[in-house]
Parts: structure tokens; sequence; C-alpha cells
């Protein structure tokens, strides 16, 4: 029975007298109806996300991706345009960082290199580069030279076989494009933003973005210049929109109606973790790459032109960095950036009208948390398949507030009715309830077919999860706790009390030994002490754990919270994800140290081959003897796998999701590389990377974008190679953490170091969750 | 030439089919799929008999949970049944806010779950208000939803949100009692207590079999403020039979949780049968 349609159940008779108590009743009602509405009112305002006023609407014309491909080499683009009969211009760098090359895209697809600045780089002095450019309007390069120092040198307009000399104002431009003959839009390094005459170096007008704003893209259109930007002021940045004039730098407000058109293409103001939005103009209107979406905002509400999941508009391990629209309908196309710094950092890809080609089968990737391995995965696999349709599904989209538990319930509720994912990334998922369930496949052919191409992998890693009836998961990455300090410190690091006791009387010594540690990689380094391989929980070394992090916790707390953006909470985001594989190794502290007699301790994850030639780079040039070792607090070396991959048992498409699996593993994927992805299982590829690679460096940069400090060093040699692979292989303990108990010792983790529960109350209650979920 | 009327049977079935067919889809279906798989391995490809039962009788997990629900139930529904019993017998008479006091009675039902979860951690988190007004008197704070005192804080969150709606289901069946029995019992000389317990309570017990059962469902659904305040694995002792249920749902424990479910099932059902039992034994008293 509900009270409110039982109050509204008997209504007083119009046609009958009322006594007073009816008419008491009858304002009792009134009363209780406004009390309801206005509760509901404020519930349903509490659970409903605020709205930015405007939506945008979709196109009547489908559109479908489509890969361009780009010369091979590309280092870095400088500047990319459609040219008015529907080719591209196209400025980058291949062969080395001082000769920047354009190119023309020919009628077949190809790219032909018209002329570069060879010439140019040869007239330069030995300790003057080239910086920034950009196409003109007309198809010259305009291009910036740098100083050794750092400081803008001169600027130069090179044609097909002459070069001349420009000018601009004094500065280290970083972002440049050309709207119209004889000026230039350009950002320095300070993040001021103008037009400038390059034939006479004069500022026509200054575009003003609030301080601790950063420019990230901008167009002109009409008499306008459209600008996105981040700006940090809170924990997390946001994207923000100006509008200037073109000639006079003043800020324009816009009126009701563009404020809504805009206001629906761009993300909403309190959207954290999203690309910032890019531009495009052209004749036919002013067009915005943002929220996965492409949009036309010239019209009476912004339409939508492009999106969806099974495009890269939605791929989170791709940035798009530039949006080029023609003059044709078909020419739209969308730049992007891999996250992962692959050595091909940049693809192209058009959105012309017409319907998708018809796939011949289809794939689904589900991952819990966003996976830039993982999507970059399927972005060239869908490249190199396109008759698989192939679409990868985040559990929890960053920003979408949802729980781990909501995602679970999605996901758990599709396997039973047999809808679920074809490849499922087992990050943080159940893995022994989906093995148990029998949801998943037995993977041990890809290990043996992956060996039979010859390729080597790290056998302790790709079998972790291998048993007797086989092998239901394999992880294509993975970390290792490791820790950078002098020998002293590497002596000391053989539990975690003696570790922190050294690092607080070091801290008071009159060189001030300074530590950055990432909690998430001592608690694996910890996590064999913690938990016996039944799961259950020793309390003294859980004790120990939790003691020594708030231990360290504490002495760097004032540090790092004193220039930090207002709500930033260090203590929630170092214990935020004890379950998540750490920071990778930078080896930054040690290099670039305040006081050169100080010494420095890095305690974090071996998390790709950027890692060891960090740790490499900190091992040869720091200014105290130190040593790199793998960090672990029980008599095994751990390594934790990471991107675990498995095939759902009931997918329709198993071929071809095995297919997927071996891709991942396969070298080329392994190959890539990037700060935080994991290390490769594929030991050839890790190997080859490491060489290839050609080296690592390292600088601190100043005001105004000078270099302050510097180390550098080429690639790892065979030996260096073997002796990183021998420290991968002394790691033989999967530590495969269990996430709900990690989840439930970061809780109590952080009200302790919050002084929210004492020792034993935090204690007591993490031992009393984790037995209870072991009960289950 | 009147056609010939089909028999009763054909047409009484087929105003019923619409509704068994449902019945059939969407709850005797999935029950029996349930009971099957409680008889199953976890892929439930293969009998395995009782040994799911056995399993889930012996899980110290399960244990804990039914444990503390039949607690939750034998403490909150009686406190509510009295309560909301009372209070309604009171708002019977005609009071100067009468009106007032259902409206605000009223409130705490209206107010969504995810609100009402907030006012409980606003006020027993450890820095929140009840230790605030403990700290007033000079008394020490209590870890409300970190020691036993989490029970208390779930039943009287149950109350407090339900203690409306049990009074407007006690007023409606007040409300069916004839005026003439009171009068009569008045001339006849009977006093407000025996009035009570001669007329009104007897009178009231057909209703409370429905009010308890209603008061069990609404139990269950206190799960969602627990878990909003403490998630999936809150202090033991405001670990409940649902939190039990989602957690092996989450770690798909589909054979744990069938068994379970219907183990619960089978409990509930007992409940309800002697409840509706004891009504119609009652009413034929009544008679």
């Amino acid at each position: 029975m509900n009270p409110s349609s039982n109050a509204s159940a008997c209504p007083p008779k119009a046609d009958t007298a009322q006594p007073p108590a009816s008419t008491q009743s009858t304002m009792g009602k009134h009363v209780f109806s406004i009390a309801l509405a206005a509760i509901f009112a404020l519930g349903l305002a509490a659970c409903t996300p605020t709205p930015n006023g405007s939506v945008a609407e979709h196109s009547e014309t489908s559109r479908f991706e489509q890969a361009v491909a780009l010369p091979t080499d590309i280092m870095h683009i400088s500047d990319i345009a459609y040219t008015s009969d529907g080719g591209m211009l196209m400025a980058a760098n291949t062969t080395d960082w001082n000769t920047i090359a354009v190119f023309a895209k020919t009628a077949d697809g190809s790219w032909e290199a018209l002329f570069d600045t060879s010439t140019l780089a040869a007239s330069l002095d030995d300790d003057t580069s080239i910086g920034a450019a950009c196409l003109t309007p007309q198809g010259s390069l305009l291009c910036t030279t740098l100083t050794a120092e750092g400081d803008g040198g001169g600027c130069y307009l090179v044609d097909p076989g002459s070069q001349s000399e420009a000018s601009l104002p004094a500065g280290r431009i970083t972002i440049m494009r050309s709207f119209d003959e004889g000026t230039v839009i350009a950002s320095d390094w300070t993040g001021s933003f103008f037009r400038a005459d390059y034939t006479t170096g004069d500022t026509v007008c200054t575009y003003r973005l609030p301080s601790g704003t950063v420019l990230a893209d901008f167009t002109v259109h009409g008499n306008r210049v459209y600008a996105s930007a981040s700006k940090s002021s809170s924990a997390n940045p946001t994207c923000e929109l100006y509008v200037f004039d073109y000639d006079t730098g003043e800020q324009v407000n816009l009126d009701a109606h563009e404020e809504s058109v805009l206001a629906a293409a761009f993300p909403p103001a309190d959207a954290s973790a999203v690309a910032t939005p890019i531009w495009a103009a052209s004749e036919s209107g002013l067009f915005l790459c943002s929220t996965g979406a492409i949009y036309d905002c010239s019209g009476e509400t912004a339409t939508v032109l492009a999106s969806g999941n099974a495009t890269n508009l939605s791929n989170t391990g791709k940035t798009p960095e530039r949006l080029l629209v023609g003059s044709g309908s078909d020419d739209i196309a969308v730049l992007y950036r891999e996250r992962t710094g692959s050595t091909n950092p940049y693809t192209l890809y058009r959105y012309p009208q017409g319907e998708q080609p018809k796939s011949t089968s289809s794939l689904s990737v589900y991952t819990l948390e966003d996976s830039s391995v993982i999507q970059q995965a399927a972005a060239t696999y869908r490249d190199e398949h396109p008759e698989i349709a192939i679409e990868v599904r985040v559990g929890i989209p960053a920003g979408s507030g949802l729980s781990a538990d909501d995602a679970l319930r999605t996901l758990n509720a599709e396997i039973l009715s047999g809808t679920g994912p074809d490849v499922i990334v087992l990050d943080g998922l159940p893995f022994d309830g989906f093995a148990e369930q029998g949801a998943l496949l037995d993977l041990s052919g890809i290990i043996q077919d992956a060996r039979e191409t010859g390729d080597e992998y790290f056998e302790n890693v790709v079998g972790a999860f291998a048993t007797d009836d086989g092998c239901f998961a394999i992880p294509s990455r993975f970390g290792i706790p490791a820790i950078v300090g002098s020998a002293e410190a590497i002596d000391c690091a053989q539990s975690f009390e003696s570790l922190t006791s050294y690092i607080e009387s070091e801290s008071e010594s009159p060189t001030g030994t300074d530590a950055t540690f990432s909690v998430a990689s001592l608690y694996t380094a910890s996590y064999r002490s913690i938990f016996d391989t039944g799961g259950s929980v020793d309390r003294d070394a859980l004790a120990t754990f939790f003691a020594c992090s708030k231990r360290l916790l504490m002495l760097n707390d004032g540090r790092n919270c004193e220039n930090a953006p207002t709500g930033y909470d260090y203590l929630g985001s170092q214990l935020d994800d004890l379950q998540g594989g750490g920071s990778g190794i930078s080896g930054s502290g040690i290099l670039f140290a305040e006081n050169p007699d100080q010494q420095f301790i890095e305690i974090a994850s071996l998390l790709s081959g950027t890692s060891f030639g960090s740790a490499s780079l900190a091992v040869e040039n720091a200014s105290f003897a130190c040593a790199l070792e793998p960090l672990s607090f029980s008599p095994e070396r751990v390594f934790v796998p990471s991107s675990i991959l498995a095939v759902n048992a009931n997918t329709p498409e198993a071929g071809q999701a095995k297919d997927f699996v071996s891709y991942v593993l396969s070298k080329p994927q392994q190959k890539q590389d990037s700060f935080d992805i994991g290390i490769a299982v594929n030991k050839t590829a890790f190997r080859e990377a490491q060489i290839e690679l050609g080296g690592y460096g390292m600088s601190v940069m100043g005001d105004g974008g000078s270099e302050l400090s510097s180390v550098s060093r080429g690639a790892f040699t065979e030996a260096e190679v073997e002796a990183n692979c021998a420290l991968v292989e002394s790691a033989t303990d999967a530590c495969v953490r269990d996430k709900t108990a990690s989840d439930i010792l970061s809780i109590e983790l952080l009200a302790y170091c919050r002084g929210e529960a004492t020792l034993d109350e935090a204690l007591d209650a993490a031992i009393q969750k984790i037995d209870l979920y072991l009960a289950q | 030439m009147s056609m010939p009327r089909p028999p009763k049977a054909i047409i009484v079935g087929a105003f019923l089919a619409p509704s068994l067919t449902g019945l059939a889809v969407f709850f005797l279906a999935p029950s029996f799929d349930v009971a099957r798989r409680s008889l199953a391995n976890p892929s439930g490809t293969e009998f395995v008999g009782l040994d799911n039962y056995a399993t889930v009788l012996s899980n110290e997990a399960f244990r804990l949970a039914a444990l503390n629900t039949a607690k939750f139930m034998a403490v909150c529904i009686p406190i509510l049944l009295i309560a909301s019993l009372t209070v309604a017998l009171f708002l019977r008479k005609s009071t100067p806010f009468k009106a007032l006091m259902k409206t605000a009675l009223l409130l705490p039902l209206a107010i969504p779950v995810f609100s009402a979860a907030l006012l409980m951690s606003v006020t027993f988190d450890a820095e929140g208000i009840a230790n605030g007004i403990l700290a007033f008197f000079d008394l020490e704070p209590v870890a409300w939803m970190g020691t036993d005192a989490a029970f208390w804080v779930l039943a009287a969150s149950y109350v407090w949100r339900n203690l409306g709606y049990c009074i407007v289901l006690w007023l409606a069946a007040l409300s069916c009692i004839p005026e003439t029995l009171y009068e009569a019992a008045r001339v006849d000389g009977a006093n407000s207590r025996q009035i009570a317990v001669r007329i009104t309570l007897p009178l009231l017990a057909p209703s409370c079999a429905v009010v308890v059962v209603l008061a069990i469902i609404n139990a269950f659904k206190v799960y969602r403020e627990a878990y909003l305040v403490a998630g999936n694995y809150p202090h033991e002792s405001m670990y409940l039979l649902p939190h039990l249920f989602n957690n092996w749902f989450a770690s798909l424990s589909t054979a744990k949780l069938a068994a379970g479910g219907v183990l619960l099932g089978l409990v509930l059902f007992l409940v309800v049968c002697l409840l509706f039992r004891s009504w119609a034994k009652q009413v034929r008293a009544d008679r």
C-alpha cells in the first residue's frame, strides 16, 4: 500500500458540506503533498546529473571511420591541413628533429615529400635548432629556431628551393598556426597567445588567457578566435572555452544561443580526465572534436557528425590532436597521438559520409577500468582487420561515478545470461569466481602457439595463471616493485620496518636524505608477508605495513601539500588505489635534487622499458653511488601481472577472441612502450624495444623554457639488456593481489592515516572485514 | 438464435491466462531455475545433490548473516509494530496536530535512500552529529559504524523510515473497525483497556499478518542504506543476508547463491504460512 495513493483515494465530495475536521484534513493533505513534493524534488535534484542546458542532435547523414596511412618514421607532426582541392599538406619531422619536411598527399593516397628544412638546418649554428613550425595558407613553411639555452631565435619562411628570413616577437614559441597571409597566431612557453605579423615581427594583438590556464587548441572562424584551454586550479584540471575577436584580441561574450550550441559539444565544467576539445573551421562552419564525437557547431544546434564506441573517437589510448575539415563533404579527419608513446605516435583517420563497410564478425573486449594497452591493441587490430567490428567496453568509464561493484554486477549478469563480452581483461575482476563458474576458455594453446612463432616469453609471467586444469588467463604486461638508492638504503630494504627507520633517520641527517615512494609498490612488496597463501591476514605484518606507511606518508605530507592545488588530498591520492600498479620509476628526484649533497631514495615500480631507462640514468648520473634492486619484504621477489586476458567460454567468436589475445601477445604490440603500461611479457619484444628505442634522456626546464639541466644515455647494450632480463626473471613470485582485500585495506589505512581510527581499530576492522570476505 | 456460451472453465481460463503466463514466465520459471542451480555445480552442468546446501550451511559468513538477519527481524519488527500501533491509536483520536503528525511521520519514507544514507553518515560518522552531542556532554565518542553499535544504528534507521508506513497501515485497519462496536462497549460500561484488549486488538489481528509480512519485506530493503553507508563489508554486526548474496553474485558464486536463495525462500515461505495460518485461525474464531 502506498501512503500517497492512500491519501488521495478518498477525496472529499464536492457536493457534500464538509465538517471542520475535514477541512483540517484537506489542509493536512495539502501540507503533506507540498512536503512530499519538496522532498521528491530535492531527492531528484540530488540524483540527477547537472545538465549543461543543451543537447546535441545527431546528423541525418552517417559517417564511418577510415584509416589514412601516414609516411613511415614520423616523429612529430607540426602542422597538417586540407588543401582547397581536397588534398592534404603536412609538416613533419621524420629523420631528425632539425629536419621538417612538407608532404603532400597524392591522389593514390601516398605522401610525397615536397621540400624540407635541411638546407636551413645546415645554415644554422651548431647550437641552434628548429623549433615550432606551421604551414601558411599559401603552402609555405614558417618555422622558428631555438638556441641551446632554449631562447627563441630566428624565424624563417621556407619554400621549395628557397628560404627567407621572417620575424616574430621574442620568446620560445610552442604552437603556431597561420590563418591568413602575413600573420601567424602563436603561443609561447608562458602560455600567452598572440597574433603577429611575421614579415615585420610586430604583435598585432594578444589573446589573454587567465592565469593558470594552458592553451590546448584554437581555430579562426568568421572574425573570431575559438580556443580551448585546460585549467588546473583544483585537484582535477578542467576544460574551458574562450572566444576572442580576431583583430583586436578582445574577449567576446557569446550570446545565449551561441553559448548553448557550444555548451552542448564542450565537456561540462565538472568533467575531468577528458581530452581537451580541439577545433577546426572551414567556410561551411565551425567544428569541434570533443567528448568522443565530432560536432558541427555552426547551426541552430550542435550536430554530432561522427561518434561511436567502435571508432577511435572513444579510444582513450589516443588523444585527438588536430581536427581537419576541408571544403568537401567527406573532408573531415582527426589526427591522433598515441598516449602510450609508441614509436609510431600518430594515426590519421577520415570520417567520410556513408555506412561503415559491413563486418563479417564482431568482437567485444571488456575492461573494468580503461586500459591504454587494450585500447591501443584494439585500435591497431581494427585497422588490420576492418572486417571485424571490435569494440572496447569500459566497465567504469572515467568520470562516470560508477562503482566497481555496479560494473561487476552488470558484467556478471551478462556472463550468466550468455551475452557477456568475448574477451575479458581480468584486472580487478574475480578470476577464481570466473574460473570456477567455467566462464573462461582454456588458453594453453595460445601460449604454445606464441612460443612457436620463435619469440621468447617471460615464462614465469605468462604461466602465472596456469594450473593442472589449463591456463584460463594470460597476463600481457607486468610490473615489479623496485627501489633505487644507495647500497645502505638497499640493505635496509629487506624489511619495511628497517627501510622506514632508515628513511626517517636519514631525513634528519645534515644532508637530509629524501625519498619518494608509491604506497602501491610498498603494498606489493609487503603482500606476501601480509597474506598467506589462503588469503588469511598476518596481523603483525599488517600492523607493520599500516604503521610504516603512515610514518612515511607523514614524513612527506607537508612537502607534497606545500604547492598542491586547492582541494588536493595527498593521503587520499596516495592510498586511493593500493591495487594499482603504482608509479613507474622516474629517477628525477635522484638526478635533480636541489642540494647536490642530498641523497635520494625512490621506491616505485618497474613498469616498462622506460622505467629501466630512467633507473639507469639515475644510477649512472647520481651524485652518490646508487643502484636499482627489486623490492620485496618476503623471501621471493614478486611481480604483479597486469592486462590479464581471458576469453569468455560462451562466446560465439571464440576463434576471433583467441586471435585477439594472440595479437596482444605478439611482438609488434608488445614492443609498445610507455612510462607505466607494464613490462612486456614477450621477452623478444622487450629486448628489441630496449635497443631500438635508441636512448634515454631527461631534462629540467626552467621558467621561459630554458633547459637548466639534462642527462642522457644511449640505447641499452646487449649485455645491459640481458642484465635487465635477468633482473626481471629474478622475480618469480606472481603477486595476484585480491582487489576486495586491497580495497578494504585501502579504506582502513586511510582512516588510520587521517587519525580517524587508532592502529588497533584500523587493524581490527580490516581483519574482521577480510575474514568475513574469506568466509564467504 | 443465440450463440452457445462457452463453458465457464474456458472463460475463467481465458481471463486467468495472461496473469498465469506472466507468473510462470517471470516467477515460476526463474524460481525453478534457481532451485535447479542449487543442485548443480557452479557451471550448472553437473548434478551435485545437496552439496551446495551443505556448503552454504557450513559457511561461516552465511551463518553470521543469517543470524544477524534473524536478530534484526526479531528486534526491529516487534519494536516497529508496537511503536507504530501505539502512534496509530494515538492519531486515531482527534488531536490538534493530527495532520501535521501524520505528515511528519511519513516524511522519512519519502526521503530518497541516498539522502537517508547520507543522513546516517553525517550523524554517525566518527566526527558526526551523534559524537558531537556526546562531546557536548563530555562523553567519550563512539565508533558507531565500527562496533556492535552499528547494528543498533541500522535498526534505528529501519524503524525511523518505516514507522510512518506502518502507522498508515494500522490506521487503515483501525478505520475498518465499526464505530458501533466501540459505542456498544461503552454503553456496556467497558473501560479503555477493556475496549483495546477485547475489541481493538482482536479485530486488528488479521491486519497484523499483512503488516508483519510487509515489515519483513521492508527489513530486507534496509540493506540499501547499510551498503551505501558501509559498503560490501560493513561491521560484522550489520552484515545481513543481502550483503552476502550481493557479494556471492559479485564473485560469481552462483551455486552458493542459488542454494542460499532457496533456503531463504523456504524460511520466508514458512514464516508467511505461519502468519496467515494464525490469521485464518483468528478469522474463524471471530466468526
